[in-house]
């Protein structure tokens, strides 16, 4: 009999010694395993498989932490996936998820204490015979929550199975942070890719507004030249003169602003434009700017209407900039409009804004080209840039010297019927902005 | 690790209920790297409404923690499900490492795939409780 008893404590002994020695064949398969896997989803898939194994449990879930926000992902074995789809909800604020927060090794559930009328989480585990679970993680970082269901043989989980349980996990919380890390790694690559491109973009850019830049300051000089030239030859008649002299004021206004608009630009980048918005009335600034392009309205036998509200009261805006972004606006519309066309420009008051519309008969703006309007250097096509001129840095000038003033700009186009471009302007100083605190940008640093 | 992929055709009195069984033959070793390709045959014939799977493990040399958990899952899922799992020619090696995981009784183990499919057709083929 006592012999009998001796060899089935021996039998004990080496089928838990097999054990052992399995485990320790996972854990070492498992290390060299998940240091290969790089891809979240099926290192998670693998982990779990794995300690199901090594558990003999049949039914498992691993909740994934996906970001900060504590939402998870659900991978589930054993059970039927849309039920858990369905019905497993875990609230990041709700007391299973703030117990494995804090919880070290593997919890059952049912002697955890945690009351079920206030954790539908816990009470959906139970339903499904899913009774321990344990948190991922490295550090202070929670990664997931692997939760077990029960073991198909008969036993408890043996210290040696739980102490193996947590080095299994103490390695996927490491390769979890290091594939998190590979993420981060391949997302900043295709940031600098995208940078690059942009960059691409930007020089490309730069590119053609060297090139249009040349054109549009070789038309006017030419122009100037040429109508100078005439002017020497002698019996010239003297109203001809005049027109000769006036198409070289013209040119000579044209460049002057075209100067004026780099120079703007090239101050707004440097953030060395400074602007003096100040107490003023638009009517009287329209009928300015009306007044200066009124040789090119004429010259395109077009007709401008300007319906100004009388009564308009008075708004802020730096005089100068703003006459050169509704002088950019009228540019334009007379530019696209055709011959005979018709342009308008009226002002009128909304409660806290004055706007100015400058609307136009023209070929309008495509949708999809809208968006982009206002970029920088950004034209339509390069036809367009040849049959109307333009260097592209009229329009992101106005929304930069509208924005830089406490104003907007927006436009509202359709092919074939025109655009109507809106400036609006406050009616009261746009309040300085204040120093930032020293002590908060101390404290989020 | 090789596997193999059988489909065997039941009877024509079983086929409005059950038309088929997925026979998986794996070879080899079943450890880490065979899984990915195991896992996408037993969710392809899932997904075509298969619940009932004969595994013939004759060629298996080595079987893995994660290879014994996809067995478990299987079993219980297609047991949730009105199906069955069955395993077939499982060598000693391989039905020692069950002994020692305490998972024999929850497996159904059979010598010859006749036996399995028998098994896997009978109408009270039903999960265990």
């Amino acid at each position: 009999m006592a012999e009998m008893e001796k060899d089935i404590l021996e039998e004990r002994d080496l089928a838990a010694l097999r054990k052992r020695i399995l485990g320790l064949e996972t854990l070492l398969e498992l290390t060299r395993s998940l240091v290969s896997v790089q891809e979240r989803k099926r290192l998670e898939g693998f982990l779990m498989l794995t300690v199901m194994g090594i558990l003999s449990v049949s039914r498992a879930i691993l909740l994934a932490r996906l970001d900060e926000e504590d939402s998870f992902r659900i991978h589930a074995r054993g059970l039927r996936g849309e039920e858990v789809r369905e019905n497993l909800r875990l609230r990041p604020s709700g007391l299973f998820a703030r117990r494995m927060r804090v919880a070290r090794g593997l919890v059952d559930l049912r002697a955890d204490g945690l009351p079920e009328r206030e954790a539908r989480d816990i009470r959906y585990l139970k339903k499904n015979r899913l009774h321990h679970a344990t948190p991922i993680r490295m550090k202070d970082k929670l990664y997931g929550i692997l939760i077990l269901g029960e073991r198909v043989g008969a036993g408890k989980i043996a210290p040696f199975e739980s102490q193996m349980l947590r080095s299994m996990l103490d390695i996927a919380g490491i390769v979890m942070d290091n594939a998190d890390l590979y993420d981060e790694m391949r997302k900043a690559n295709l940031s600098i890719q995208e940078q690059n491109e942009r960059l691409k973009g930007l020089d490309q850019m730069k590119n053609q507004f060297l090139s249009t830049m040349g054109h549009e300051l070789r038309t006017p000089i030419t122009c100037i030249i040429g109508f100078a030239e005439c002017l020497r030859y002698p019996g010239i008649e003297d109203d001809k003169k005049e027109e000769f002299a006036n198409n070289i004021l013209g040119q000579s206004n044209r460049l002057t602003n075209l100067i004026d608009q780099v120079l703007d630009l090239s101050a707004l980048s440097e953030q060395s434009l400074t602007l003096h918005p100040e107490k003023g009335n638009v009517n009287t600034l329209i009928q300015e700017v009306a007044e200066s392009l009124k040789i090119d309205i004429h010259h395109k036998k077009l007709s401008l209407d300007l319906e100004l509200n009388p009564t308009l009261p008075e708004a802020y805006f730096d005089t100068k900039r703003t006459g050169r972004a509704v002088r950019n606006l009228l540019d334009n519309a007379i530019k696209f409009s055709p011959e005979n066309g018709h342009v308008k420009i009226s002002s009128a008051v909304d409660e806290d804004e004055v706007s100015i519309t400058v609307s136009d008969d023209g070929q309008g703006i495509p949708e999809e080209a809208i968006p982009s309007i206002f970029e920088r250097f950004h034209q339509l096509d390069s036809s367009d840039t040849r049959s109307y001129g333009g260097a592209g840095i009229g329009l992101s000038l106005v929304k930069e010297i509208m924005e830089k003033q406490g104003g907007s700009v927006s436009v509202e186009s359709r092919p074939g019927k025109g655009s109507v471009f809106t400036l609006r302007l406050p009616r009261t100083p746009k309040p300085e902005s204040e120093p930032s605190d020293p002590v908060e940008q101390e404290a989020a640093t | 690790m090789t596997l193999g992929h059988t489909r065997f055709q039941a009877n024509s009195n079983d086929l409005h209920q059950d038309p088929l069984v997925v026979g998986l033959h794996i070879q080899g070793r079943f450890d880490a790297e065979g899984l990915p390709p195991t896992l996408s045959r037993i969710d392809k014939a899932r997904e075509r409404g298969c619940s009932r799977f004969l595994i013939d493990l004759e060629h298996v040399s080595f079987i893995g923690s994660a290879g014994i958990g996809i067995f478990l899952s299987l079993v219980e899922e297609m047991r949730n499900e009105g199906g069955g799992v069955v395993f077939s020619h499982v060598p000693p090696s391989i039905l020692r490492i069950f002994e020692v995981l305490n998972v024999l009784e929850f497996l159904e183990i059979v010598d010859d795939r006749e036996r399995a499919l028998k098994l896997l057709l009978a109408p009270e083929q039903q999960p265990s409780p």
